[in-house]
């Protein structure tokens, strides 16, 4: 079949170039320029899909992105592989070769389907039908009905299953003025906008600019609006500060004139010639100045079944028929309730598509538009409706029926008319959905019969020009938008210099008659099937339903109803209820009132907001200088914040459990060495740094001499442990403070923010250094050794005691060695320039071989710090800790006056005495080791212990007396070694606690000390 | 003693990528080592480093002063960072100390800190405004000017050298992610690495 509904000649499409694609499984032919539904319609398809809730047969009814019917899944395929999207609108699809879509909703298929049962049932689905029955009280109608059966039915298009292979990027932009839509008024908008030096950018979601013109051309400066278009966009195309973005929607507007533009670069593409391309982009731009032009919505009206395939708006069957060449179907029957729809029905007549009626709501058919009409001798019947359909699956007649004088009965029983679709005019709604975005209200214009925008917001200033202004007269909105064009430069101070705006005669319309709620064949209360909001299935007796249940603020009747929001938000459906509601109520409009339209302004896709933000790009992922040592050395990595730290290092087959016990073990008899370069480093420098350090720690700085170190405990201003170091003096004036690695911006910022807004009388300046050194730490007793090895400089404990830093030689390099131990044992933190941080671990690795030399990772240097008893803030402290909790309580000076957190110390929840306080746990079975996190329970709140351990803890309430924070086997030990905090615990030493496990088991310990190994600290001196 | 190697951030990381070429759109390297110095003091003493430096610290926010041996880069209202490729950092801090005796100032060397990557080629601009918020038009970041902005998901210290130059200044750890993004940026042009096997 080819396309045996195209008309003879005209459209802008492209005849001698067919393009194949297919549709539920059959294959069809379209040209160059379809769009898939006019290609749909060329082919005689106007039955494209089914209903979100009843499953009703629906057709095409826009010719736009407002489509709230003709939504196909489609199989796209500008990725490596094609994949399913779900959801699209057939209206805007551009066709291109092997393009596969899908109808949504219909199981086994669109002519046959099970859901489509659920029309006979739809007095058993009411507004708020879930609301209603999923508060019911039989549980079981949740498993065997709701879930499997109702929930199933419901819903539109099926969700990819496939990984997305397409590549999607972000842009950046910024301009002084944007321009959305880029139809008459945009244009005009930009040609003044754009005749300064003003950076204007021109947004428009179709692939050709035009708007209207391109289905309703007319005369502007004395020529076509064809070649008046194509001059315009040379004249923009020539300028170097406008750009145009078309297949481009300005989807969503924030604050300061943020605007997320959303561009389709290949979805108008093959296959082939997508592949490998940038798929979508997601432009976000702030604009100086923006100026709406996104043009109008055109209403359906309100009739029984007025849904059926083939029924569809009066401006999509002149587009279809003008610009694509499409024969709707045999004979057509118009409906209007206004004048100016009589130029489109008398368009497609001059094209070649019969009509066989106008049914006119109006009482007398008058005006220019309706008299220059009458010329084609269409019959034309007024102060009448369309009383009923007939036809399921397609139109195939209307029921006309003369009204009463008040509009309000029918006075007839009516005659059925033959027709195979009918176009719908039900007045014009102004896209105000930007301009509600950008935070402003919209007000009601009773001529109108629509919202338009009102006082614009003062965040987002908007400026609306052309229809979605409500002016609909050409030669008006062109000399209006090109006024606002120069304002909009004007204030962005790139003021334009053209003078003459583009001049045109607009069309003179004729009157119009806002009947919201004609009556039918059945009323809509009464088995009518008065569809409001298509998508949603929503139909006006839902809306009185909602009126009468209380749900009366316009708010909760969308809510109730679910009315506009489905994907389309509304954007057929939104004025045709409120008007529809006013009737039913009493009430106007205007007080009625509307609902806020949200972001994005039509559905996009989930990806474009991710962009290149996937995989190796999820994150940034840091790593240190000797990095590529630990790659080559097979190392597993554990991320600590954005860096990538060595976390063992497993031999062949080697479990981590095995590597870590193994790692673990030269420390305290040989020598290991660990890349510590990712702590933090920031260099404190000022006549006041020592001052600045008491302020910032809770010990005291100012005596601290000249090459030597300190541990520092930070706390916030609650009083509570945030971050911990050593900070080494470098000289008078100069202190190297050294954080955790994931603190140390946070370090960085809280003490220039301290600097700047607290103290700004402190000399005192900051310099993060942490990436000027590569940081290697050697421990274990031959440390001296391997480093005596590398320099001639003197590394004794007399020379370089415990707590001192020195710079030395080290082969070359010139390094600081700081007497500092994370493990407790002799230890030596090397620090080099960070380029010569992998010569330095290799000359390390070579040098220590001889000595037992074993590289270990952060896993290693948690168990050694815990036989310790040393704190890792994170892992000891949760942010609720304060140094007496954690046995530190002698770090915090009372003598050197004030220092961040110090008055919270006294408070009374910080000094009572059945805080957690950390303490450490023998298991009474030394191979038992604790899992981290496991909670504790004193003896005296355990249940029945005869009964361990059957003991289940879910059947039973008890009270926790704590948790394990770190817990480990260690090698060097020979026991399980954990430290946890317990309340009270200070007080407790010598006391069990028990942790009852998922499995039933309970594992009983006796709470201790923190310090397991090396009890005198004789090793750290050595 | 041993050969010192300086082993520099990107060390290695060209590799699989195509060369620059006479029609490259953007040619993407990473520049050699520059002796770097962070300095911070009052701008009130700009005019005292004009021995040092050659120039007075520039005082207008996101400048930048050239002289044959030194660069220096606004950061801060009192921050500053100088580059040669020509002088040690030690010599450079030794100079600053002199011309600021007695003063409160901080000059720390940051040259194996950060990985300077240069970017160049007709779609710079468009490699650019995928990844950076910041406006890099002429009329708005001409040549001359730097930033300390936001590239991805890192920061970086911008500088525009001329029309379609930039060099991005990254922290040392950042530097291979910004690399790839840079590269990866420029997928839909010819894109050219410099020094790619």
């Amino acid at each position: 079949m080819v396309q045996a509904f195209r008309l003879p000649d005209g459209g802008k499409i492209d005849r001698s170039t067919p393009i194949n694609f297919t549709f539920n499984g059959e294959k069809y032919q379209g040209y160059a320029g379809d769009t898939l539904a006019s290609a749909l319609l060329a082919n005689g398809i106007h039955f494209v899909g089914r209903g979100f809730k009843y499953h009703r047969p629906r057709g095409i009814t826009t010719s736009g992105h407002e489509e709230p019917n003709a939504i196909v899944d489609l199989n796209v395929a500008s990725g490596e592989e094609a994949y399913r999207e779900a959801n699209v609108r057939a209206p805007v699809i551009e066709l291109c070769e092997g393009m596969t879509a899908e109808s949504v909703n219909a199981f086994p298929s669109l002519k046959y389907d099970i859901g489509s049962l659920n029309q006979w049932l739809a007095r058993f689905f009411p507004a708020g039908f879930y609301y209603k029955t999923f508060m019911g009280p039989m549980a079981v109608f949740w498993t065997k009905l709701y879930e499997p059966v109702i929930r199933k039915a419901a819903g539109l298009g099926r969700s990819a299953t496939e990984t997305d292979t397409a590549r999607y990027e972000f842009q950046y932009g910024h301009c002084d003025v944007l321009i959305a839509g880029g139809g008459p008024a945009g244009l005009s908008a930009a040609l003044a906008a754009a005749s300064g030096d003003a950076r204007v950018i021109l947004v428009d979601d179709g692939r050709e600019l035009g708007g209207s013109l391109l289905s309703d051309p007319a005369i502007i400066n004395g020529t076509d609006s064809g070649s008046w278009i194509a001059e315009v966009l040379g004249k923009l195309e020539k300028n170097p500060n406008v750009r145009i973005m078309k297949r481009s929607s300005v989807v969503s507007w924030w604050d300061h004139n943020f605007l997320n533009v959303w561009e389709r670069c290949t979805d108008h593409l093959p296959a082939a010639a997508a592949k490998n391309q940038t798929r979508q982009k997601l432009h976000r731009i702030r604009a100086n100045q923006v100026i709406l032009a996104q043009g109008a919505f055109e209403r359906p009206l309100l009739f029984n079944n007025n849904d059926r395939p083939g029924t569809m708006l009066a401006n999509a069957a002149r587009t279809y028929v003008t610009r694509y060449g499409v024969r709707l179907g045999k004979a057509g029957i118009f409906y209007t309730n206004n004048d100016t729809a009589y130029a489109d029905a008398l368009a497609i007549v001059e094209a070649g598509q019969k009509l066989v009626a106008v049914i006119d709501l109006r009482e007398v058919a008058e005006g220019p538009n309706t008299e220059a009409f009458k010329a084609t001798g269409v019959p034309i019947y007024a102060n009448s409706v369309i009383a009923d359909v007939d036809g399921k699956q397609r139109v195939r007649g209307a029921l006309i029926s003369a009204l009463s004088s008040d509009g309000a009965s029918l006075i007839d029983h009516g005659q059925l008319i033959e027709c195979d679709f009918i176009a719908m005019a039900g007045g014009w709604s102004p896209n105000v959905q930007l301009h509600s975005q950008s935070t402003a209200k919209v007000k009601w214009d009773d001529v109108l019969g629509a919202f338009v925008p009102g006082k614009a917001s003062t965040v987002n200033p908007s400026i609306s020009v052309g229809a979605c202004n409500g002016d609909y007269h050409l030669g008006t909105l062109l000399e209006d938008a090109f006024s606002k064009g120069l304002v909009a430069a004007k204030s962005a101070n790139k003021p334009g210099r053209a003078r003459k705006s583009p001049k045109a005669d607009g069309r003179e319309t004729g009157p119009h008659r806002w009947l919201w709620l004609p009556p039918g064949k059945k009323t809509y209360n009464k088995g009518g099937k008065f569809f409001v909001d298509y998508q949603n299935d929503v139909k006006i007796d839902d809306l009185e339903l909602a009126q009468r249940e209380s749900f009366v603020s316009v708010e909760h009747t969308k809510r109730y109803t679910t009315l506009g929001m489905a994907t389309d938000q509304g954007k057929t459906s939104n004025i045709n209820a409120l008007g529809a509601l006013s009737q039913i109520t009493g009430k106007e409009v205007a007080e009625i009132g509307t609902t806020t339209f949200r972001p994005p302004y039509v559905p996009t896709t989930f990806m474009a907001y991710v962009g290149r933000e996937v995989d190796e790009f999820f994150d940034v992922t840091r790593t240190t200088p000797m990095h590529s040592w630990h790659v080559d050395a097979g190392a597993a990595f554990e991320p600590v914040g954005q860096w990538d730290r060595a976390w063992y290092y497993p031999k062949a087959g080697e479990s981590m459990q095995a590597a870590v016990q193994r790692e673990a073990k030269p420390d305290r008899s040989q020598v290991g060495v660990i890349d510590a370069s990712t702590l933090g480093k920031i260099s404190v420098v000022g006549p006041d740094a020592g001052e600045f350090l008491n302020r910032i720690y809770t010990n005291a700085w100012k005596k601290l001499p000249v090459g030597k170190c300190r541990y520092g405990l930070m706390l916030n201003e609650a009083g509570m442990v945030v971050d911990d170091g050593v900070t080494s003096r470098i000289s008078e004036n100069e202190y190297h403070m050294t954080t955790t690695t994931g603190g140390a911006a946070g370090v960085m910022g809280t003490m220039e923010e301290y600097l700047q807004t607290e103290w700004p009388e402190l000399q005192v300046y900051l310099t993060s250094v942490t990436e000027q050194w590569a940081v290697a730490a050697l421990n274990g007793p031959n440390s001296r050794t391997v480093l005596e090895a590398l320099t001639d400089d003197d590394v004794s404990a007399e020379a370089l005691p415990f707590m001192a830093w020195r710079e030395i030689n080290l082969s070359g390099i010139p390094a600081r060695i700081f007497r500092i131990s994370f493990t407790g044992d002799l230890a030596f933190e090397v620090n080099v320039s960070a380029d010569y941080g992998l010569q330095l671990w290799n000359l390390l690795m070579t040098a220590g071989q001889p000595y037992g030399l074993t590289p270990y990772g952060t896993e290693t240097m948690h168990l050694l710090r815990a036989e310790k008893g040393f704190i890792i803030v994170g892992q000891e402290t949760d942010g609720s800790m304060t140094p007496m909790d954690l046995g530190l309580g002698g770090m915090v000076s009372t003598k050197k006056g004030d220092f961040i957190g110090r008055r919270s110390l006294s408070r009374p929840d910080i000094i009572k005495d059945d805080r957690k306080q950390l303490v450490g746990l023998d298991t009474t079975n030394p191979e038992t080791v604790l899992p981290e996190g496991a909670q504790l329970v004193f003896g005296e709140d355990m249940p029945d212990q005869d009964k361990l351990p059957a003991y289940r803890p879910a059947k039973e309430v008890v009270r926790m007396a704590g948790f394990v924070s770190s817990s480990y086997y260690s090698p060097n030990c020979n026991q399980s070694i954990a430290m946890a905090l317990v309340k009270g615990g200070h007080n407790r030493i010598g006391e069990k606690v028990f942790s009852p496990q998922a499995d039933g088991t309970v594992i009983e310990a006796v709470i201790r000390d923190t310090n397991f190994y090396d009890k005198e600290g004789v090793r750290q001196h050595g | 003693m041993v050969k010192l190697i300086r082993n520099r951030p990107l060390s290695g990381e060209s590799v699989g990528y195509d060369s620059p070429s006479n029609d490259s759109d953007v040619i993407i390297r990473e520049l050699p080592f520059a002796s770097m110095v962070n300095l911070r003091v009052n701008p009130k003493n700009s005019s005292k480093l004009k021995d040092a430096l050659g120039f007075n610290l520039p005082t207008k926010a996101n400048t930048t002063e050239t002289s044959a041996e030194i660069k220096c880069l606004w950061l801060g209202p009192n921050e500053w960072l100088i580059i040669s490729d020509q002088m040690e950092a030690s010599d450079l801090c030794q100079d600053i100390s002199h011309s600021l005796e007695g003063l409160h100032y901080s000059a720390k060397e940051v040259s194996d800190n950060y990985a300077s990557i240069s970017i160049t080629g007709q779609k710079t601009l468009d490699v650019l405004s995928k990844l950076t918020p910041l406006d890099v038009h002429e009329s708005s970041f001409g040549t001359g000017t730097c930033a300390q902005t936001v590239l991805a998901k890192s920061n970086v210290i911008l500088e525009r050298l001329d029309a379609n130059t930039f060099t991005l200044i990254v922290r040392r750890s950042f530097a291979s992610y910004v690399w790839k993004r840079l590269i990866d940026a420029g997928v839909e042009f010819k894109t050219g690495v410099h020094g790619a096997a």
